[in-house]
C-alpha cells in the first residue's frame, strides 16, 4: 500500500515540474512590453533596455527558468509590474479566501446533492426524484453569472436579507487583522469572536450558494445512479426479502457503498471550484484569487498571473492526489496495486 | 435508425430538447427574416425603451432592437459554440486516435500531455489562453476549443482501444493494409458515434463557457450580438438594465438545456444498461 | 476517540494561527455605530505616492490623508485657490516669478514629525529636482507643471520662497494638484534608501502626510480595492468624528446605487444619470451633482511619422463631420453638454457659443462633406484602430456605448473603427509608441487654469508632444502661444489669449474632436452631514458626522 502511495507522489513530480514550465512561459507568451509599464511616460530606450536587465529579461530563457523556479521554491513570486507589491503577499490573502468560498460550496452542494440524490433513489419515479433529476438537469445548464445576479436581486437587493458581496464590514470591525486569509478560522480560534463568524458566515452564504450549483447537480445525479445501482444489486434484494424496513438498509448497506465513488469526485470537482470561481467572486466582490486573475488578465499583468496558474494548478495536482490516495485507503480492493 | 426513431418517440426529455436545440437553430438561420432590423442598427436614442408592438422586447441600452439583438445572438452564440466544440472534438480526437491507435509511447507521451492539460481547471485555462490569444470572439472560439479537448481524447482513445482489439482489425491489417487506411477507413467511422454524444454535451458546456467570458469583458467588441455581451451591457444600468438581463439569460439557459436533454438522450439510446432505467 | 481528535485538530489550528503572527484577540472591537463609513466608488488606487500618480482613483483617497500649501473653494463652479491649507498666507511678486509662503504652525504629519519649512521644502524638491534621491519611478505631472521651478528655499523655518524661471502666473494652481501635496520628509528620508521599484509600494501602504486620515498599519491597504482609514488624532483641524472611512470598489453603477440605498454603504460616487431623478427623491440619500470642469474628447492621431491615415488634416476633418453628439448626451440623459473646443464650461478661457465651422454644419451636408473627404484621402474603407478605457471614468461613463456610437457614425462615412480596450495605466506607453490612430478618452481639470488642458492635450516641450497628448499633435507656434498665454498675468488678456487660441487651432488643425463635458454625481447616505465637496471635485469626511 505505501509503495503506492509512493509511486504516486514520485509520478507527481513530472507534473508540477510540467506545469512550472508552463507557467513560466506563460509569462513570455503575454503580449506587451512589462518595462513599458514600469517605467511609464519618462522611459527612454536606454532606461528600458537598463531595467530588463535588471529584470534578467536578457539573459538566456533556461537560465531565467531555473531562477525563477528557485525564487518560487522560496515563495517568491516577484512583484506585479502595476502596483509593484510581491505578489506572494497578495496570493497569501487571496488564495485563503477562494479556499473559504469553495471549501463553504462543496459541503453545502454535498450535503444537498447526496440528500437529494438519497431521497430520489429510494423512491424511484416519485416526487423527489423528480425534483432530483430537474434539478440536476437545470444545475448544469445555468449560466451560474445570471443566477449570481438573480439571487443577488431577490435576497440582497429586494428581501435585503443577506450582503451583496464582500467578506465581512470592513467598517465596523477594528482591530481585525488576520494574517492567514482564513477570515472564519481566524475570527473563531484567534479572536474568538462569535460575532465576527456570524457575519463572516453570512457574507458568504450567498456566494456559497450560487457556486454551490453546478456541484450539487452533479453530485445529485451521481448519488441517485449510483443508488439505484447498489439498491438493484443482489444482497440489498436479499436483505428486503428478509423484511428488514426501507430505511436501515439505504442507511448501512447501500449508502456506505454508493457514496465511494461520489466522494472521489467531489476532491476532483473542488479542485474545479478553485479556479471556477472566477465568475462567483465576481459578481459578489469576493476577493479572492478568480477576481485577481480576471484583474491581473484584464491589464495583461504577468506575473500575478503566473503565479496564479501556479498555484491553481498545484493545488490541483495535490488534491488529486490526496483523493487518489484516500481513495486507495478506502476501498480494499485497490490496496494491492493493481490498475487505476 | 428505426431502432432511434422508436427509442426517441418514447424518451420524452430527449424530444423537449430537441425541440429546444431546433428553435434556437431555426431563430439563429432565419435571423435576417424574422426581424426588420440587423443587430446593429440604431433605431432610436430612446434607450432600454419598454417592448411595444414594433419593438416585441422593447430597446437595449445603444438604441438597438433587443428581438433583434437577441436572434443574432443566437447565430453569433451557437456559432462559437459549436466551431469551439468542433476545435475540440478535432483536437481531442487527433490526439485520443493516434495515442489509442500507435501505443507504446505516443500512447504515454500524449495521455501525459492530457493529464498535464486537465490539471488546470477548465475555465480559468480559458481565461488565461484569452490573455494570451488576445481578446475577441474568434479567440473565444479558439481557448474554449483547446479547453475542450482533452475529454475528447480519453473518449477517442478508449473507443480506438475498443476497436483495435476486434476481429475485422486483424484482418485488414493481414490484407495488408496501410495504417493509415485501416485507421481512417476501418477505425474511426466506428468511434464516430459515442463521440458525436460527447460533442452534443460539448455544445452545451461551450455555450457557458463562451458566454461566461464574454461577460467578463474577454469578449472583444462589447456589442458584438452575443448573449453573454448582451447580459453583460444591462448589467451596468441599475433600474434599466434588469429586463435585458433577463431575457439574455434565460436564451442562455434554454439553449443550454436543450444540448443537454438532447445529449442525455442520445446517450441513453446508445448506453443500453442505461435505458432499462 | 473521535472527540480526541477533534481536540487536538483545533489546538493544531489555534497554534498555528498563533505562529502565522497578525493581530492580537484583545485589540478586535466593534466600532461604535456611526463612526465609520464605507465610500463605493467605481475606481481604485494601485498608487498612493502623490508624487507619482495620475489617477482620479488615487487622488480621492490621497485628498483625505495629504494636504497642499492652498486649498480649493468650495462652493464656486469656477476653482479659486485659497488660504486654508498649509500655508498662513503667501505674497507673488510682480512678474509672478517669485511666491512666498508662510507656513502654517502646530502642524504634524501622521508620522509624529512637525511641518515647518524644510519639510515643504523637501517634498516639493521630490517633484522639482530632475534627479532626486528618493524620486519616484514616473512624475507624470513634472514636465507640464514643475520644469520652469528654478529653485524651493527655506529662508527660516516657517518661510518658504519659490522661484521661476520665467514668468508663472498660474502657480497656485500648480500647487493644487495632488503632485504639489506635502510629504513628510522622513517618509521621503526612507524612500531614498529603497530601491526605486519598491518606493511607490511602500508609500502606498505606509502615507506620511498632515491630513485628516491616514493609513494605521500597512495591511490596512489590503489592495488597490479595499483601503482602510482610521482618523489621525493629531490633525490640525481637530480629530474627525468619523473614526474609520473603508475605501471599497464597484465598478458597476448597478451595484453601487443598490448599496447606498440598501443602507450598506454610505458614501458612492458616478451614478447612472438617468437613475438621478429618482435618487434624488429619495429621503435616505443625499444626491450631489455639479457641472465637472472635465472634456471627453477623441483624440485622432497626427504625428505623420506615427504613419496612421489621420496624419491628413483632411481625414480628421471628415472624421470631426462625421461625430454626432446627439446620441451621446441623450446616453447621459441630457446630464452631459455636448462639446465643441477643448476647455469646458465653468472654466477661465471657455469661448461661450462659439463652434468650428466644420461643426456648424446641417447634418446631412455634413456627413456628404466627410465622405468626398474620405474618398479624395484615398482612406475609403481603411480600419482605424480606436483606444478605449476598459473602466468608466467619470467624463465617460459609458466608454463602450460611445465608443459604439463613434464607430456606427464613422462606418457612415466609410471609415472602419476596431476598438481597443485596455487599462488607463497602459495608455500613455501605447500612445508614445504611435500605436493609435484614434484615442477616446478625457480629461479633468484640476487646478481651474486653462493651461492645466492646452499643456498637457495640444502642447508640448521640446519639440514634442507632452506625456499627456493623445493626439500627438505638435505644432512650434501653438505651443508657443500656449507658453504665452499662460504666463499671461492680466487675466482679461490671458482670456482672450485662450479665445483665440480655440478660434485658430480646430478650424486649422482639428487634432481632436470634443465631445462632452459630463455633470458629475456623488450621492451619500442623508443622515451623514457636514460632506465637503470642493469645486475639483474632492471630497472630505473631516467634519462629517452622523446626525439622527
Amino acid at each position: 500500500m505505501f509503495s503506492n502511495i509512493l509511486r504516486r507522489l514520485l509520478a507527481a513530480i513530472p507534473m508540477l515540474l510540467a506545469i512550472s514550465v508552463a507557467s513560466f512561459l506563460l509569462l513570455h507568451a503575454l503580449p506587451g512590453d512589462p518595462t513599458a509599464v514600469l517605467l511609464g511616460q519618462e522611459a527612454t530606450p536606454e532606461q528600458m533596455a537598463q531595467v530588463r536587465q535588471e529584470l534578467g529579461l536578457n539573459r538566456p530563457l533556461h537560465v531565467q527558468y531555473f531562477d525563477f523556479l528557485g525564487n518560487v521554491l522560496r515563495g517568491d513570486f516577484g512583484r506585479s509590474f502595476f502596483s509593484g507589491r510581491p505578489v506572494a503577499d497578495e496570493l497569501a490573502l487571496k488564495v485563503p479566501a477562494t479556499i473559504e468560498l469553495a471549501l463553504a460550496a462543496m459541503l453545502l452542494a454535498s450535503i444537498v446533492g447526496i440528500s437529494l440524490g438519497v431521497l430520489a433513489a429510494v423512491r424511484p419515479r416519485g416526487v423527489m426524484d423528480f425534483l432530483c433529476l430537474g434539478f440536476a438537469l437545470v444545475g448544469v445548464s445555468m449560466p451560474i453569472f445570471w443566477l449570481g445576479f438573480l439571487a443577488q436581486q431577490a435576497l440582497a437587493g429586494g428581501a435585503g436579507i443577506l450582503p451583496f458581496g464582500g467578506r465581512y464590514d470592513t467598517a465596523t470591525w477594528e482591530g481585525f487583522v488576520p494574517a492567514t486569509g482564513f477570515f472564519i478560522l481566524e475570527a473563531m480560534f484567534r479572536y474568538n469572536s462569535v460575532e465576527l463568524t456570524l457575519e463572516l458566515l453570512h457574507h458568504l452564504a450567498l456566494p456559497a450558494m450560487v457556486l454551490a450549483t453546478v456541484p450539487t447537480a452533479l453530485i445529485a445525479r451521481m448519488t441517485r445512479a449510483n443508488m439505484l445501482e447498489v439498491l438493484g444489486q443482489d444482497y440489498i434484494r436479499t436483505a428486503r426479502a428478509k423484511g428488514l424496513s426501507t430505511t436501515p438498509i439505504v442507511m448501512r448497506h447501500a449508502l456506505r457503498n454508493a457514496l465511494i465513488p461520489v466522494i472521489t469526485s467531489i476532491g476532483t470537482q473542488f479542485g474545479y471550484l478553485l479556479g471556477g470561481a472566477v465568475l462567483t467572486e465576481t459578481i459578489f466582490s469576493w476577493p479572492g484569487l478568480g477576481t485577481y486573475v480576471v484583474h491581473a488578465v484584464i491589464i495583461l499583468d504577468g506575473k500575478p498571473l503566473q503565479a496564479s496558474v501556479l498555484v491553481v494548478a498545484t493545488f490541483f495536482v495535490a488534491v488529486n492526489l490526496l483523493t487518489d490516495i484516500s481513495y486507495t485507503l478506502i476501498d480494499p480492493r485497490l490496496r494491492h496495486g493493481g490498475a487505476a | 435508425m428505426r431502432d432511434a426513431l422508436k427509442f426517441f418517440m418514447r424518451h420524452r426529455p430527449a424530444q423537449v430538447g430537441f425541440v429546444l436545440v431546433l428553435i434556437v437553430s431555426l431563430a439563429a438561420l432565419a435571423a435576417p427574416i424574422l426581424t426588420p432590423w440587423g443587430p446593429r442598427d440604431p433605431v432610436s436614442y430612446e434607450f432600454f425603451a419598454a417592448p411595444s408592438s414594433g419593438h416585441p422586447l422593447g430597446l437595449d441600452g445603444q438604441g438597438y432592437d433587443l428581438l433583434s439583438r437577441i436572434v443574432y445572438g443566437a447565430r453569433t452564440t451557437l456559432r462559437i459554440a459549436i466551431l469551439a466544440t468542433l476545435l475540440a472534438l478535432l483536437i481531442g480526437g487527433a490526439i485520443g486516435a493516434l495515442a489509442g491507435y500507435v501505443g507504446r509511447w505516443v500512447d504515454l507521451a500524449l495521455m501525459r500531455l492530457v493529464d498535464f492539460m486537465m490539471s488546470f481547471p477548465s475555465f480559468l485555462l480559458a481565461v488565461v489562453m484569452v490573455a494570451i490569444l488576445g481578446k475577441s470572439l474568434d479567440n473565444l472560439v479558439v481557448a474554449v476549443g483547446i479547453v475542450g479537448a482533452p475529454q475528447f481524447a480519453r473518449q477517442m482513445r478508449a473507443e480506438v482501444l475498443r476497436i483495435k482489439s476486434m476481429e475485422y482489425i486483424e484482418s485488414a491489417r493481414s490484407l495488408g493494409y496501410s495504417h493509415l487506411r485501416i485507421l481512417l477507413r476501418h477505425v474511426l467511422p466506428n468511434c464516430l458515434t459515442p463521440l458525436i454524444v460527447l460533442a452534443t454535451l460539448g455544445v452545451g458546456s461551450a455555450i457557458l463557457n463562451v458566454a461566461g467570458l464574454a461577460f467578463l469583458g474577454l469578449g472583444g467588441d462589447p456589442f458584438d450580438p452575443e448573449w453573454g455581451l448582451i447580459l453583460k451591457a444591462g448589467w451596468n444600468s441599475p433600474t434599466q438594465g434588469a429586463f435585458q438581463v433577463g431575457v439574455a439569460g434565460l436564451c442562455i439557459l434554454f439553449t443550454v438545456l436543450g444540448f443537454n436533454l438532447f445529449g442525455d438522450g442520445l446517450r441513453d439510446w446508445l448506453d443500453p444498461r442505461s435505458r432499462t432505467r | 476517540m473521535l472527540k480526541a481528535i477533534w481536540a487536538v485538530g483545533l489546538c493544531a489550528i489555534s497554534f498555528a494561527l498563533a505562529a502565522c503572527g497578525g493581530g492580537n484577540s484583545s485589540d478586535l472591537k466593534k466600532v461604535e455605530k456611526g463612526k465609520a463609513i464605507t465610500v463605493l466608488r467605481s475606481d481604485k488606487s494601485d498608487n498612493l505616492d502623490p508624487h507619482s500618480t495620475s489617477s482620479g482613483g488615487d487622488v480621492r483617497v490621497l485628498s483625505l490623508m495629504y494636504e497642499h500649501l492652498v486649498k480649493a473653494s468650495v462652493g464656486t463652479a469656477e476653482v479659486v485657490w485659497e488660504k486654508g491649507g498649509l500655508a498662513d498666507d503667501w505674497t507673488i511678486n510682480a512678474d509672478s516669478t517669485v511666491y512666498t509662503f508662510k507656513i502654517k504652525k502646530g502642524v504634524k504629519f501622521h508620522d509624529g514629525t512637525d511641518l515647518n519649512a524644510q519639510a515643504v521644502k523637501k517634498s516639493l524638491d521630490r517633484m522639482v529636482l530632475e534627479d532626486h534621491p528618493a524620486r519616484p519611478m514616473e512624475r507624470p505631472y513634472r514636465d507640464s507643471y514643475f520644469k520652469d521651478v528654478k529653485s524651493v528655499e527655506a529662508t527660516d523655518d516657517w518661510t518658504v520662497v519659490i522661484t521661476h524661471k520665467s514668468p508663472n502666473p498660474r502657480f497656485l494652481g500648480t500647487l493644487g494638484i495632488h503632485s504639489a501635496m506635502i510629504v513628510s520628509p522622513k517618509a521621503i528620508d526612507h524612500l531614498a534608501t529603497l530601491k526605486v521599484e519598491e518606493r511607490k509600494a511602500w508609500i502606498t501602504s505606509n502615507p506620511a502626510g498632515t491630513g485628516a486620515y491616514t493609513i494605521k498599519t500597512p495591511a490596512d491597504y489590503k489592495d488597490g480595492t479595499d483601503i482602510t482609514l482610521t482618523s489621525f488624532a493629531g490633525f490640525h483641524g481637530g480629530a474627525p468624528k468619523i473614526e474609520r472611512i473603508v475605501f471599497q470598489t464597484q465598478q458597476d453603477m448597478r451595484t453601487r446605487t443598490q448599496r447606498l440605498v440598501a443602507g450598506d454603504v454610505h458614501f458612492i460616487d458616478s451614478l447612472d444619470p438617468p437613475d438621478w431623478d429618482s435618487i434624488g427623491k429619495n429621503p435616505k440619500v443625499t444626491l450631489y451633482t455639479w457641472q465637472g470642469q472635465n472634456l471627453c474628447y477623441l483624440a485622432m492621431n497626427c504625428r505623420e511619422e506615427d504613419g496612421h491615415i489621420t496624419a491628413d488634416r483632411n481625414v480628421r476633418e471628415a472624421i470631426a463631420l462625421a461625430i454626432n453628439r446627439e446620441p451621446m448626451v441623450a446616453k447621459f440623459a441630457g446630464r452631459a453638454k455636448p462639446q465643441h473646443v477643448l476647455i469646458p464650461p465653468t472654466m477661465l478661457g471657455h469661448p461661450k457659443g462659439y463652434k468650428p465651422k466644420a461643426d456648424s454644419l446641417p447634418r446631412s451636408e455634413a456627413l456628404e462633406r466627410a465622405r468626398q473627404l474620405v474618398k479624395a484621402a484615398g482612406a475609403e474603407g481603411k480600419e482605424l484602430k480606436m483606444y478605449l478605457p476598459d473602466t468608466a471614468r467619470p467624463y465617460l461613463l459609458y466608454p463602450d456605448e460611445v465608443a459604439n456610437f463613434i464607430q456606427q457614425q464613422l462606418k457612415e462615412v466609410g471609415l472602419t473603427v476596431v476598438l481597443d480596450k485596455a487599462p488607463l495605466a497602459e495608455l500613455t506607453a501605447r500612445v508614445n509608441r504611435g500605436d493609435y490612430p484614434l484615442v477616446l478618452i478625457g480629461w479633468m481639470g484640476d487646478t481651474g487654469e486653462p493651461h492645466n488642458f492646452w499643456g498637457p492635450l495640444l502642447s508640448g516641450s521640446d519639440g514634442k508632444p507632452a506625456g499627456n497628448n493623445n493626439t500627438r499633435f505638435f505644432h512650434l507656434d501653438v505651443a508657443k502661444k500656449v507658453d504665452a498665454a499662460g504666463v499671461e498675468t492680466n487675466r482679461t488678456e490671458r482670456e482672450a489669449r485662450y479665445f483665440e487660441l480655440e478660434k485658430w487651432v480646430h478650424d486649422e488643425f482639428r487634432p481632436m474632436v470634443p465631445l462632452v463635458s459630463a455633470e458629475q454625481s456623488y450621492a451619500w447616505d442623508s443622515k451623514l452631514k457636514g460632506v465637503e465637496v470642493d469645486s475639483t471635485g474632492t471630497f472630505r469626511f473631516h467634519k462629517a458626522a452622523f446626525e439622527e
